[in-house]
């Protein structure tokens, strides 16, 4: 817990000190954050070279905001939600480009890594490419706002204050998308067993 | 223990299976989840769930992403700093509702004030009432004068 606040204002620092003019403080927050923000994204809008675009944007508007950025909330509250406003938005604006590239595409979803890594079979690989499509296709069915309250509880590791805080709503408007959602996945995964 | 699903309370299995509860509230859940069918079938699938997620592993990310982030952020020092403050919304944000109240009641003036949706009028001649009294004098005169011309008196 201690380790969890020490980081929170270890990021809330950081942000100050950019505010007071300092690049490398920025460069700092970029690299503890980078990652997460790209791998939400990408897991909202499921195309790799859109989630990169998007998460510029997302460090971008840090950077532009930083002269009024303030202690108000978590650092990660506020990124957070500059990264799901604006994957929200993308889905609302271009979704169906976006599906059609998605389920052609997998070459950046890790798969590719993981076979350099452990080198499975190609039985093995195929398998898991299986299951794999058949998680996002999964995913993406869920409605826009089920799927990031989703993502950000099983793989940012969310509290549900903090996902009511990122998606404007409150904490028991959360544990319903939350159940709806993963209702939703068990119904369309139960084969997976 | 009260058992989850009977209580409305589901989503304590979906915390116990995202390993999220304390190790007493754990431990209380797996002895009711032992005797309960319906909280194990439950706690089962949602498994299922969080391990098939955990399949979706995170791609890498390109190694020209922060080179690409830092020139836009020169590009964006390099701009006007009128232009910055439009795009950090700064200024132009807080006034949106007053502009968007001020362009309803524009249009709602010109609304009013424009005939173009009306139906055209009858042409109305402008009607003098001193003149048609003064008429009415003179024909009540003539009358009694009787020196009304035939045509009238029919």
């Amino acid at each position: 817990m201690g380790a969890i606040a020490g980081a929170l204002e270890r990021d809330a620092e950081l942000m100050l000190r950019v505010r007071e003019g300092d690049a490398a403080s920025f460069t700092l927050l970029l690299e503890r954050h980078r990652g997460p923000v790209i791998h939400f994204i990408f897991r909202m809008v499921q195309n790799h070279d859109i989630a990169e675009e998007l998460a510029q944007e997302v460090f971008l508007r840090v950077y532009r905001s930083r002269a009024s950025y303030e202690v108000t909330a978590k650092f990660t509250t506020w990124l957070f939600r500059i990264a799901t406003h604006l994957a929200l938005n993308w889905i609302r604006d271009g979704r169906n480009e976006k599906t059609q590239e998605s389920l052609d595409g997998a070459q950046h979803d890790g798969v590719g890594r993981q076979v350099a890594d452990t080198a499975p079979t190609v039985e093995q690989h195929l398998l898991r490419e299986v299951r794999l499509r058949e998680v996002r296709a999964a995913i993406d069915l869920l409605p826009a706002k089920q799927r990031a309250a989703v993502l950000m509880h099983k793989y940012q590791e969310m509290e549900y204050s903090q996902i009511a805080k990122v998606l404007s709503c409150s904490e028991s408007a959360v544990k319903s998308l939350l159940f709806r959602a993963y209702e939703t996945l068990r119904s369309r995964l139960a084969h997976m067993a | 223990m009260r058992c989850p699903v009977q209580t409305d309370n589901a989503e304590v299995l979906l915390d116990y299976c995202a390993r999220k509860l304390s190790a007493d509230a754990a431990t209380a859940l797996d002895r009711h989840i032992q005797s309960c069918g319906e909280c194990r079938s439950f706690a089962a699938a949602q498994r299922l769930v969080w391990d098939a997620l955990d399949a979706w592993e995170e791609a890498p990310v390109s190694s020209s992403f922060d080179t690409r982030l830092y020139a836009r952020i020169r590009e964006y020092e390099n701009t006007p700093w009128w232009r910055q403050l439009a795009l950090r919304r700064l200024f132009w944000k807080p006034l949106m509702p007053l502009a968007a109240a001020c362009v309803a009641g524009l249009v709602l003036l010109v609304n009013i004030d424009s005939p173009r949706d009306q139906a055209p009028l009858p042409a109305v001649e402008a009607v003098d009432l001193d003149q048609v009294e003064r008429t009415m004098d003179d024909l009540e005169m003539l009358r009694q004068l009787s020196v009304v011309p035939d045509t009238q008196r029919l």
